[in-house]
């Protein structure tokens, strides 16, 4: 199995399976660009610091053999459930600002599933909850103004008890 | 330092394709400008609609006593699910018990007693779904939901049993029947001034294994009483250790059961091919017209017997007002 480089924006520089990083569209297409050999070169990853990139390679190795994801991205299976896998569950408990990271490394790297799991995370720490308490669990600073506040009360003022 | 106002939109898109339209529209409006604005993106309307609009819409449905109730509205999308939830929640369901105190009744409105569509082809199966200390419990009730069991909100209620189909032997109901029953009290944690379909279902739950064909169901001072009779309830012989061990009664735990109920495979199995015909349960409840429903006798009951195991059981209530 051939193994590939990746280089940090913090200039670490880390070795994968071409199969694991091949989850990630981006690179999978970088490689079929330079034509699948770039053993003895890195790859830069410009926008994820070396922490978040061994979390990516992390999941990328554990859900190597997962089939591709469905080619209908709108599929009604994937949108609107939370349900995350027991795994995939652990391994999103990091704090808030490395599950941002992830999400945004998944996002550059274009790992739909990994988009996925950690969207889904933040979707159920979002469920139930009020915006202020949503404010208070990601650290939102309230920017409406006194206008667009009543604005909002009135649009939910039917509700109101 | 990446947090959720300041991730990238598509990515914010993203999270919000996880989550249902109403809570874009009900919850995410309200936290930023910018969630706000891409909330408006992604989730411009409810199914078509804003929810005040939904609102509106429902409040001409008539809920929860049209045949288009509660939980058929909760299963038709995630929306509409925390949508009801979030009107029960707030008490803006009109017939809902949540909205009421106990109303004192007129003496013709004594007599329109009748079977609540709650408790229409409600059916209790033996042995099977095993709930509340393993008594045979709740399978099936196509209109059940979590509103008043009674047609007005009042504190009391007389259950009335109907046995369709069973396999006790009718010595063995006749000794049942013979036995006294000792009261049951529950202390209820809140909204303690209306009985709830749960306290009816913990009622029935209680009562079944004894073949009674009558049951009073009172709510008072914070606790359910189950009673045989009716009885002042100075006259109940409460052993008050026993209260407070098991409270019954808040609004969220009784959605949690009955979501248990109507989430559960056997229910809606049962739901759809074993209702009683209507007819019988109207049939019935002509003959109990003729009950007297200020004193306490006995309704008449009506047996029949067939192959079945499980235990078809029709509920029907009288109402009564607070003292």
């Amino acid at each position: 199995m051939s193994t590939i480089k990746l280089l940090s924006s913090d200039n670490a520089e880390l070795a994968v399976d071409k199969e694991v990083a091949e989850r990630s569209i981006l690179i999978k297409n970088m490689l079929e660009d330079v034509g699948g050999d770039m053993s003895d070169q890195a790859i830069p990853i410009p926008n994820v610091n070396e922490a978040v990139l061994r979390k990516v390679i992390e999941w990328c190795e554990h859900h190597k053999s997962d089939p591709p994801p469905p080619a209908d991205e709108d599929s009604d299976s994937r949108k609107k459930s939370t349900d995350i896998e027991e795994w995939d569950q652990k391994f999103m408990q990091v704090d808030q600002e490395m599950l941002f990271e992830i999400i945004l490394a998944a996002n550059y790297l274009d790992i739909k599933p990994l988009l996925d799991v950690g969207c889904k995370t933040v979707a159920n720490m979002i469920k139930g909850k009020s915006p202020e308490e949503i404010r208070k669990t990601f650290n939102i600073q309230n920017d409406f103004t006194p206008e667009e506040e009543d604005q909002i009360r009135r649009e939910n003022e039917w509700a109101e008890e | 330092m990446a947090n959720l106002s300041t991730l990238p939109a598509e990515v914010l898109l993203e999270i919000l394709s996880h989550l249902d339209a109403f809570t874009c529209i009900f919850v995410l409006r309200g936290v930023s400008r910018r969630i706000r604005e891409v909330s408006k993106t992604a989730c411009p309307t409810m199914h078509g609609l804003p929810p005040h609009l939904w609102y509106r819409v429902i409040s001409y449905l008539k809920l929860p006593y049209s045949n288009t109730n509660v939980p058929t509205m909760r299963k038709l999308s995630r929306s509409f699910h925390n949508f009801m939830a979030t009107l029960i929640a707030r008490n803006k369901l009109p017939e809902s018990f949540y909205s009421h105190q106990p109303v004192r009744l007129t003496e013709q409105r004594r007599l329109s007693f009748g079977c609540h569509p709650f408790l229409k082809g409600m059916q209790f199966k033996d042995g099977e779904w095993i709930r509340l200390g393993g008594r045979r419990s709740i399978q099936d009730a196509g209109s059940m939901l979590f509103e008043a069991c009674s047609m007005v909100p009042v504190d009391t209620v007389r259950l009335g049993f109907w046995y369709g189909t069973f396999s006790a032997s009718p010595e063995a109901l006749r000794e049942h029947r013979l036995r006294r029953i000792k009261p049951i009290v529950y202390a209820k944690r809140e909204k303690p001034n209306i009985v709830t379909n749960l306290d009816v279902l913990v009622a029935a739950d209680e009562f079944l294994h004894h073949w009674v064909e009558v049951l009073c169901v009172r709510v008072r001072d914070g606790k359910l009483y189950i009673t045989q009779e009716m009885p002042g309830l100075d006259e109940v012989d409460v052993d008050l250790d026993e209260v407070d061990k098991v409270s019954v009664g808040s609004a969220r735990r009784e959605l949690e059961y009955i979501d248990d109920v109507l989430h559960s495979d056997k229910f809606l199995r049962g739901a759809a091919k074993s209702k009683l015909p209507q007819k019988i349960v109207e049939a019935k409840l002509d003959i109990d017209h003729t009950l007297n429903v200020t004193n306490a006798s006995l309704p008449r009951a009506k047996w029949a017997y067939n192959y079945k195991v499980s235990l078809q059981v029709i509920v029907w209530c009288d109402l009564f007002s607070k003292n």
